[in-house]
């Protein structure tokens, strides 16, 4: 799925402005990594290209289509297109792995399909296969109460995953894992996207992970794009200046959350 | 002891005694060994209970009458109320919530007893009544349970769903219910263990089951009969207090 934003800004309900004057253009298949500082509009950005806040200004352009000029129902087969990776992944504590998983494609079933699969799982070779690419096929009868942050977040992913989503967003989706998983399951989920065709579009907090794995980084600040380059592009300057100021004004909150500081 | 806790305590003793006065009880009657006679003899006649097969056969019959009205009373109220529910907590906008919160006040404030006797007159002696009675009061008080453990269940699971696609049922059903249904179960249980105790009284005003029977053994002085009665109560409420622990323990704690 391919997309267009053209001087697209948001503004919270507060007054807050979270985006201002994007120009962006996203063709389908591409895979980019969003990098910035804490409240630099990151996920507010992933949020509009979710169609879940609606932008304030400018025009925004999803496929050939202008979603907020949709009605409900087309809006809703849109969105049933897009697939949101959460930090946090909001899965019920007491639902099992399997159904989980398999809610990826609640908004392709009827209301019937989806009363019998929450009755008995209807593909759990699906949901298996969407997991083994994981390496979580073992929990798949599991309760998510009875999983680890980082086993949550892939349970997310491989949702998306079993979703076959055409346009995939990820809000730092492996912030709960160690490093050396980490890249070993941003690895699966860009080769997944790229075998499905899909968009890519991730927010990370670990820069050495980004440039590694994605081809075109975009650097957010502000809200406002300071850089849009290939990675191997996007020069040490740069990094210092998107980062700039954030170190020397917190120093402490760095010192005492290792998982989320901005260089590894 | 300072003087107000003194003062305090003379004025609990003298209301107590005029409350004695007031209501002229006979102190000495009470405590008189003529008294403790009478009521070692009236006890003396529930025992030995009766253990005539005809008769245990007519109370097993009406034991399954009380279990049957508390398990159909509390299963159809609980449906009622997770129906209620929706609205009740304001899901389905402002006037549906007036509305499904005004109905459950009526039917919680009616006690079940007063349902039984309304519904004897509208539905004839028996079973029917008490069960009527017993869904129609649950449904009020499940029904507001059931609300606010919808209010107080976590959005983001069915927020999220909605985001991807999934209308708003699909949502309830796969973000919502998981958490929200092993307090439903919860507070289900627990009123049926409370309409079990209740379905065996509701029989005094002619709705069917156990009560009926104690009723009627203890208005002709049949005390053995009515000793049969009473055990089969214990043992009614023992049986559904183990069983609803075993699903506690089983879906909701586990």
């Amino acid at each position: 799925m391919q997309l267009q934003l053209s001087g697209v800004g948001f503004t919270h309900a507060d007054g807050h402005v979270a985006l201002r004057e994007l120009h962006l253009q996203v063709a389908q298949g591409e895979q980019i990594a969003i990098i910035g500082p804490s409240g630099a509009g990151k996920t507010s950005l992933l949020r509009l290209l979710g169609c879940q806040i609606k932008p304030s200004l400018g025009q925004f352009q999803l496929g050939t289509q202008q979603p907020w000029q949709h009605s409900p129902r087309a809006l809703r087969a849109l969105r049933s297109r897009i697939g949101l990776i959460h930090q946090q992944p909001p899965l019920p504590p007491k639902q099992r792995v399997i159904t989980a998983v398999l809610a990826g494609r609640l908004g392709q079933w009827s209301l019937l399909h989806s009363l019998r699969n929450l009755l008995s799982p209807q593909d759990r070779q699906g949901a298996e296969t969407a997991l083994a690419r994981l390496d979580l096929a073992d929990k798949l009868f599991q309760r998510c109460d009875q999983l680890s942050g980082g086993q949550l977040q892939r349970v997310g992913i491989a949702r998306v995953l079993y979703q076959q989503a055409e346009l995939m967003l990820a809000d730092e989706p492996v912030s709960a894992m160690d490093p050396h998983l980490a890249q070993h399951t941003l690895r699966s989920l860009c080769a997944a996207a790229a075998e499905q065709g899909s968009t890519l579009l991730a927010s990370l907090h670990t820069v050495d992970l980004a440039l590694a794995l994605f081809p075109r980084i975009i650097g957010l600040r502000d809200g406002r794009i300071q850089f849009d380059l290939p990675a191997q592009a996007v020069s040490p300057e740069q990094l210092s200046a998107l980062y700039a100021n954030e170190r020397l004004a917190s120093p402490a909150s760095t010192a005492l959350n290792p998982l989320r500081i901005a260089r590894c | 002891m300072n003087r107000r806790q003194l003062i305090a305590i003379s004025g609990l003793l003298v209301a107590v005694i005029a409350a004695f006065a007031y209501l002229q009880l006979n102190l000495a009657e009470l405590s008189s060994a003529r008294t403790a006679t009478l009521l070692a003899d009236y006890l003396a006649r529930f025992w030995p209970i009766n253990l005539g097969a005809a008769y245990w056969h007519q109370l097993g019959h009406a034991t399954l009458e009380t279990l049957a009205m508390s398990a159909v009373g509390t299963l159809a109220a609980a449906l009622l109320a997770a129906v209620i529910a929706l609205p009740a907590a304001g899901k389905l906008g402002p006037l549906a919530y007036l509305i499904a919160r005004g109905g459950l006040n009526l039917l919680r404030a009616i006690p079940e007893l007063v349902w039984a006797l309304l519904m004897v007159l509208a539905a004839g002696l028996g079973p029917n009544a008490g069960t009527l009675a017993l869904m129609l009061h649950t449904t009020g008080v499940l029904g507001r349970l059931f609300a606010e453990a919808l209010e107080n269940t976590p959005t983001t699971p069915a927020q999220a769903l909605r985001h991807s696609g999934s209308s708003a049922t699909q949502a309830f059903l796969y973000g919502t219910l998981p958490n929200l249904w092993p307090q439903w179960l919860a507070y289900s249980l627990y009123r049926w263990e409370n309409n079990i105790r209740m379905a065996s009284v509701l029989g005094f005003v002619g709705a069917g089951g156990l009560g009926q029977m104690l009723y009627v053994s203890l208005s002709l002085f049949q005390e053995a009969n009515a000793a049969s009665v009473m055990l089969c109560m214990l043992a009614l409420v023992v049986a559904v207090d183990s069983f609803s622990r075993v699903l506690r323990l089983r879906w909701v704690i586990a």
